[in-house]
């Protein structure tokens, strides 16, 4: 009979872990990354993108002032989880979409920039899931660093613990060593953030912008405003 | 051998069971990370009102599960409570933006560092864990679309503005 006790305990173990076993790739982790075309057409996330930037996109020119709470697109550069992931670690993020204003391309996709880990946690005992709060500090538009605010790219693992609480139930304290979902934001991961404060793309001093783009048909130069 | 017949078949029972509720959690709405947990947006389509000129708002919710059902905990930042987490219950937090951090203790305290920015509205799900001798809370980041999902099945508690109390710890004159 005891061998029975055994067998039904280990039953009920290996059942719960191999519904749970795939601890390292949560549900609650984020999506692959939405390449940039089905990025425009989510509705969870077009009220808020930039228009598209048509194919002939002019050069960047430093020219022109960003407006504090512009929406930017960001990308992370690395793979970011809640089980190494610490509060106060740096890490790498990139403009995931040109900036552009009136036409003009300000900061083109791809400049570097950093951000920051607020809070993080990994999966815990009983079902406790983890966590992940990130924030997005800067970009760096040639000489000029872009601050950065409301980035919203934060979310938990997957809570386990009602699962934790039944084997707890009818195995024991086996059910507290189940652990919770970890997060994962894998590279590439994109999520809007705001321009925290009016800034120059270029160098101090210059004039407001005043440039508009060169197309084929404009063939006459722009006129330029003397101070 | 009637035991060992009944015992076998709970332990069967239980993995079901077990099984079942992993697919729950398995369906269950998963934090999105590609998408931002609060858009610029938020607030607007739901049934929260944006914050103040110059706040933040952090709704703090928890939804209703059986387990640590009779549990409740509070909410708290550097001691004071800001309110009352019960099952199925929910308040709305008015800070001021900047740094923040949020505690919550039963047997064991749990922690949420979180950056608020000016006219945003953040959202925190509190749940309840098992524990040893009772549940243990649990703050973790959430979204609107959890909040909403749910939103028909919560009750408004009191948010305890932690300024109000300090200016009226103040004396008068």
């Amino acid at each position: 009979m005891r061998l029975g006790l055994l067998a039904c305990g280990f039953a009920a173990t290996l059942a719960a872990a191999g519904a749970h076993g795939q601890v390292t790739s949560p549900v609650g982790g984020p999506a692959p990354p939405i390449p940039v075309d089905q990025a425009v057409a989510s509705p969870s996330t077009n009220s808020v993108l930039a228009a598209p930037v048509p194919s002939t996109a002019p050069e960047p020119k430093p020219c022109c002032m960003v407006l504090a709470g512009t929406p930017v697109e960001i990308e992370i550069s690395e793979t970011l989880t809640s089980r190494t992931a610490h509060p106060g670690d740096s890490y790498e993020l990139k403009l995931a979409r040109d900036l552009v204003m009136d036409g003009v391309v300000l900061v083109a996709a791809g400049a570097r920039g950093r951000g920051e880990v607020i809070d993080a946690g990994p999966g815990g005992l009983a079902g406790r899931p983890g966590k992940l709060i990130l924030a997005a500090r800067s970009i760096k538009a040639g000489d000029t660093r872009l601050p950065l605010r409301s980035f919203h790219l934060s979310g938990a693992g997957r809570d386990d613990s009602k699962a934790a609480g039944l084997v707890i139930v009818a195995v024991g304290v086996v059910g507290f060593a189940m652990q919770g979902g970890d997060v994962t934001f894998p590279l590439g991961t994109r999520a809007m953030a705001k321009v925290a404060a009016d800034t120059f793309i270029g160098a101090p001093g210059q004039p407001l912008p005043t440039v508009s783009p060169v197309t084929p048909d404009q063939s006459a130069p722009a006129k330029e405003k003397t101070p | 051998m009637n035991l060992a017949a009944s015992l076998i078949a709970a332990g069967l029972l239980a993995c079901t069971a077990t099984t079942v509720l992993a697919q729950d959690a398995a369906t269950a709405p998963a934090p999105s990370a590609t998408a931002p947990a609060t858009g610029p947006t938020a607030g607007q389509t739901g049934h929260i009102a944006p914050p103040p000129a110059g706040k933040s708002q952090i709704v703090f919710f928890r939804t209703g599960a059986y387990m640590g059902g009779g549990t409740w905990f509070k909410v708290r930042e550097n001691g004071a409570e800001l309110g009352k987490l019960s099952n199925q219950a929910y308040f709305v937090a008015v800070l001021d933006p900047g740094p923040h951090t949020f505690t919550a203790t039963t047997e064991n305290k749990t922690t949420l560092r979180m950056e608020l920015d000016p006219g945003e509205i953040y959202y925190v799900r509190g749940t309840v864990q098992m524990g040893v001798l009772m549940g243990e809370p649990n703050l973790a980041p959430s979204d609107e679309t959890l909040f909403e999902k749910h939103y028909t099945h919560l009750h408004s508690v009191r948010f305890i503005d932690p300024n109000a109390a300090k200016d009226a710890a103040k004396p008068n004159g």
